[in-house]
């Protein structure tokens, strides 16, 4: 299995979109919080300028982690190299496991990134427009490390989507609309089903309005993990079964 | 040594292999031959694992492929020239691969030196021609250097040099006392290069022999020219061997001697203008042994026999 992470990793690091999408984050994060904590209105409470600071990140952000781990797997589709892949690791459960624990790990570094430069941005916005906050006040550790997680496990559960259904462009046209307003029409209807599906669970990672949040962030990230290990599950078997012609 | 058994796979209802069993030797060039469509790219997926069989195995030295611990290094395939994402140079290609398999960079170049992408290797493999593509794809096969080769028309895009190139290197590859399989749909490229042929037809095996006596089993006939050409052609008739009146004129006979048919001749003082012993081409063979197994074999034009629908 580390001779397929080793290999994993060549490729993850060797192909350009892996970088335009980890830059697209780096930018779109710092500039989400920036905009979001510059538009903070006077005397805003200490609960809602944390709120800007560190939620409309993660809520674009998670789209591009998404695309990487969509990526990893179905490019190989989309360009044959699944061949010359399966031909150099016959065991596909390691083939899974491998692109798992490099792109789980890359989005993990990433996400710390983008948290880190967001987190600067925003605080640095809110002390100029003279409503600051501290960092490491109250909940924001939790919820900063909450972030990292959250944007961890959306490049994994990329990665399962990626194996489930392949083409890049099918997989990215459900996900990422899915991810970005899906959840949030169906809490439209029925908010209480809504807090148990996936993003808005995995959401709970990071939230820190006090004004009764639907879940424990424990629980909303043991939700956020057990769908992403589902999607990872139901692609497993379906790429055991699957032929590759 | 490769071990095919019993090796079936059927997508709906249509059979891509049938009970297809067959032995690939080390040391010798193995021409894997079929029109397109009979199933070679379905079985040398499936003798890979990367398809599931209905029934049937294939063992590598006595090994299953997953079996192998680092695959690549025992068996080098090239089942897809284009597998190669357009953005990656050719270099970070191979250094994936050379990674899976515990394969040292050092390989790399040697591979790129072997098959003369030197000039290419930093480049993104987007621009590259078809040839260029099977030669990359060669590059992968040969990265672990193994003692196995499985290629699929391996040919495909080469132009005649290249074709001449990779001739002379298959046959470098089964004298260094390798097992070369090699798939084409086209005999005349393989025919100066293999020493085994394994025919099949829609799925099926049809004919597994070395080169020497698949030639040897093809019919051979005798070519005729005659005024009397008509005359002759009854006559010949009645030895009871099969005569065929060609476009040119000429006659040809399948089941008679030459010398029978010159007696016949001069017995009814029949002038003879040719009396020609005929063997038909490998190219003829073939299409004779695989005679209406082809997925597209057209109807009514003979000519036409070989197919040149892509094979997906």
């Amino acid at each position: 299995m580390n001779k397929l992470i080793r290999a994993e990793w060549i490729k993850l690091r060797s192909v350009r979109s892996t970088w335009l999408l980890a830059i697209a984050s780096i930018v779109l994060g710092m500039g989400i919080t920036v905009l979001a904590t510059a538009s903070v209105p006077d005397g805003a409470p200490t609960a809602e300028r944390l709120d800007l600071l560190l939620t409309p990140a993660p809520l674009f952000v998670r789209l591009f982690l998404l695309a990487l781990g969509i990526l990893a797997f179905a490019n190989e589709y989309r360009y044959g190299t699944i061949v010359p892949t399966l031909a150099a690791a016959p065991i596909r459960s390691e083939l899974l496991g491998a692109k798992i624990v490099v792109v789980g790990v890359f989005g993990l570094i990433l996400g710390a990134t983008v948290t880190l430069v967001s987190i600067v941005a925003g605080v640095t916005t809110l002390s100029l427009v003279g409503q600051p906050v501290s960092a490491f006040a109250g909940e924001v550790p939790r919820a900063v490390a909450g972030t990292v997680a959250f944007y961890g496990i959306c490049a994994v559960l990329g990665v399962g989507a990626g194996v489930l259904v392949r083409q890049p462009s099918i997989a990215i046209g459900v996900v990422m609309p899915w991810a970005l307003f899906g959840e949030m029409a169906i809490g439209s209807f029925l908010p209480d089903l809504a807090s148990y599906l996936p993003f808005t669970a995995g959401e709970q990672l990071y939230a820190v309005t006090t004004e009764g949040p639907p879940l424990d962030p424990g629980v909303g990230a043991a939700l956020f993990l057990t769908w992403t290990a589902l999607v990872i599950l139901a692609g497993s078997l379906l790429f055991q079964r699957r032929d590759v012609g | 040594m490769i071990e095919a058994t019993g090796l079936s796979k059927r997508y709906g209802l249509k059979v891509a292999v049938d009970d297809l069993s067959f032995e690939v030797h080390p040391g010798r060039v193995t021409g894997f031959l079929g029109p397109n469509g009979s199933g070679k790219s379905t079985t040398m997926r499936i003798m890979l694992q990367m398809d599931r069989a209905d029934t049937g195995r294939t063992l590598f030295d006595g090994q299953r492929y997953a079996d192998i611990q680092y695959p690549t290094q025992k068996v080098g395939s090239l089942l897809e020239a284009h597998a190669v994402h357009p953005k990656v140079t050719a270099r970070n290609h191979l250094r994936v691969l050379a990674a899976a398999n515990r394969i040292p960079e050092t390989r790399i170049d040697d591979v790129f030196g072997q098959v003369g992408l030197t000039d290419a290797a930093d480049r993104r493999t987007g621009g590259f021609s078809l040839g260029m593509f099977q030669r990359l794809g060669l590059a992968t096969a040969l990265l672990g250097d193994p003692g196995t080769l499985i290629l699929d028309e391996p040919m495909n895009g080469l132009d005649p040099e290249g074709i001449h190139w990779i001739r002379a290197l298959l046959k470098r590859l089964a004298g260094e006392g390798r097992t070369v399989f090699v798939s084409s749909h086209l005999l005349a490229e393989m025919a100066e290069t293999v020493d085994d042929l394994i025919v099949i037809g829609r799925g099926r095996l049809i004919a597994q022999s070395a080169l020497d006596d698949f030639i040897g089993q093809a019919r051979q006939g005798v070519r005729v020219r005659s005024p009397r050409l008509e005359e002759l052609a009854r006559l010949i008739g009645g030895l009871g061997a099969e005569t065929t009146l060609g476009a040119d004129g000429s006659l040809t006979v399948i089941g008679a001697e030459a010398s029978a048919i010159g007696d016949v001749a001069a017995a009814q003082s029949i002038p003879l203008h040719e009396l020609t012993l005929v063997s038909f081409s490998l190219e003829e063979a073939f299409l004779d042994a695989t005679a209406g197994s082809g997925e597209y074999t057209s109807t009514g034009d003979e000519d036409a026999a070989t197919p040149t629908e892509g094979e997906r």
